[in-house]
């Protein structure tokens, strides 16, 4: 019988340090694609049994949301809805990526309890099935956002092929925020509401529905200064045809090794703890 | 060679979410585990399951654990199977573990019968060609026949069981550990299941069973281990420690026995919390 890495993390001993541990859980949980790529997709699955529509309800709520919301915005703020419209859907896909990436963080080690109490699995095997499953969801979405372009006659260019660095980059902190928080909301239950809450706001605090130039003065200091809105940016801009500014992919690449940073030293500290939490 | 040691071996457990009070604690004396609030945790009450253990289990060994209920068999096979690190104290395992505690871990109601051998054998460490090599031995063992073809929600308990049953005894195992016998299903199909319990068993360097049964660990093992409050109380041959079991049993039921030092400690437990509640 083979060895599976990821489903026997090696145990801490002399020559294996905490630090060591964290970072076979994390790339060999990473490399295990087939195994969470089939938990994530089983998921998604499920939401498809039995309805006829599946996972595009949420697809659907979105796009009444996008539409109606969209026409109504334009016409308060005077915006063109040709222009208006693909920015907001594109926007809004990205943000419902990232929303429930988050809420679903903070649980996706708290489901598994069976799991992490029969098997030594990599947790980062169980947050790469979080974000795949979401990842599928998010190319469901996509759907609302073609037929907008279509509407909205959305250029394709050289700078729409940066949605594939940009995604790339966005789903690299998705594992490391769901990673994060699956660990942390073990011991802590409080913090999945808590990040609900803070979504809640974020989503009226980010350039998603508004413009980061219709901000006059030191208040534009609320786009720039938001993580989020960079984070966003580096899908959304290539999505609109429009290549992010320099300045934001540093901004991002900065926010993913910090994240990253601060993953591996969580999990050297704590990973051994998780199990006693659960 | 297959091996583990264990040296030093503690394991406690922290209680978060609930001010122990005079009752749990008075319950805990019942249930089995140690309470205690050690200085160095800060005031937090821990339950000790293993306490100082140290023992070596060699290639070849068939080793039992007895032992009341909460004497710390189950913690034992977590922390053998990796899962609990110990508070103290080292574990060097030497080979390739397959812990089988659950056997309906990673079974998805909404799946049919086949997906589900494919998803729980990923899990349990096998690759996909050894998973298609496996499906007509594991179909005809479970007897499900068409059955396998339907989501696992439309099946009986019993059915349930036997497809769980049947995909976990299709591993190799080097090193095999059992939380009580694995059976299944009427009279019947528990002769065949026996057989390949003790196939499987064959196939294995070592294996570990925590069982209630006397008869069972008689028959399974040449070695075995007696618990008592998280702690080795005895350790040899099959005979000699089941000897000593039943005697202490009898002497208990007959009221010989002297409260041990464990016992003390909980006594000094009561009289603080009770001082805390006043």
């Amino acid at each position: 019988m083979q060895r599976v890495l990821a489903l026997n993390i090696p145990q801490q001993s002399a020559q294996r340090s905490r630090s060591q541990i964290a970072l076979i859980d994390i790339l060999a949980g990473i490399h295990a694609i087939n195994i969470w790529a089939r938990l994530g997709w089983r998921d998604t699955k499920r939401r498809y049994r039995r309805t006829v529509f599946g996972p595009f309800w949420t697809t659907a709520s979105l796009a009444l949301f996008v539409l109606t919301l969209g026409i109504l915005w334009a016409n308060l703020w005077g915006h063109d809805p040709k222009t208006y419209l693909p920015y907001l859907t594109a926007g809004m896909v990205c943000w419902s990526l990232f929303s429930a990436v988050s809420t679903e963080g903070g649980a996706c080690l708290i489901v598994q309890e069976t799991l992490i109490k029969q098997l030594r699995i990599s947790y980062t095997l169980l947050v790469c099935a979080t974000v795949w499953r979401n990842v599928i969801v998010f190319f469901h979405n996509l759907i609302i956002y073609l037929l907008v372009c279509i509407y909205g006659g959305v250029s394709i260019t050289w700078a729409t092929l940066l949605f594939i660095p940009g995604f790339i980059l966005f789903c690299a902190n998705a594992i490391w925020i769901v990673g994060l928080l699956g660990a942390v909301c073990t011991r802590y239950r409080d913090i999945q509401q808590l990040v609900g809450s803070l979504l809640q706001i974020s989503m009226f605090l980010t350039p998603i529905l508004w413009t980061p130039d219709q901000l006059k003065g030191r208040v534009a200091l609320l786009a720039d200064l938001n993580p989020l809105y960079h984070l966003i940016a580096i899908v959304r801009d290539p999505m609109l045809g429009v290549a992010p500014a320099p300045m934001q992919w540093i901004v991002v690449l900065a926010i993913t090794v910090a994240g990253w940073t601060l993953l591996i030293r969580v999990m050297t500290k704590f990973r051994h703890r998780i199990v006693y939490w659960i | 060679m297959a091996g583990i040691s264990l040296k030093n071996v503690t394991a406690d457990f922290p209680i978060y979410g609930s001010q122990v009070s005079l009752r749990n604690v008075l319950f805990g004396r019942v249930v089995g585990g140690v309470l205690r609030r050690p200085s160095d945790t800060g005031n937090r009450v821990v339950v000790r399951a293993l306490d100082n253990v140290s023992l070596t289990i060699n290639h070849g060994d068939q080793l039992g654990l007895i032992g009341h209920n909460g004497a710390g068999k189950s913690t034992m096979l977590r922390v053998l199977a990796g899962i609990y690190e110990p508070s103290l104290g080292s574990v060097t395992v030497e080979g390739h573990v397959s812990p089988l505690f659950n056997v309906s871990a990673g079974l998805d109601l909404d799946d049919s019968g086949y997906e589900n051998i494919v998803t729980c054998a990923l899990l349990l460490g096998m690759s996909r060609d050894e998973i298609e090599r496996k499906i007509p031995e594991i179909a005809e063992f479970s007897e499900l026949s068409d059955y396998l073809g339907l989501p696992a929600r439309t099946y009986s308990t019993g059915m349930l069981v036997r497809l769980g049953f049947a995909i976990a005894t299709a591993i190799d195992p080097e090193i095999l550990l059992l939380d009580e016998w694995l059976g299944a299903g009427d009279a019947r199909f528990a002769a065949r299941a026996a057989k390949r319990v003790e196939a499987m068993i064959e196939r294995s360097s070592i294996m570990v069973l925590a069982s209630h049964s006397d008869e069972l660990i008689r028959q399974m093992c040449n070695r075995v281990i007696l618990l008592d409050h998280g702690r080795v109380l005895a350790d040899g041959p099959t005979t000699d420690v089941l000897d000593m079991y039943t005697r202490m049993n009898k002497d208990e039921l007959l009221g010989k026995v002297e409260p041990d030092a464990a016992n003390q400690d909980l006594n000094q437990i009561s009289r603080q919390s009770s001082t805390a509640a006043v």
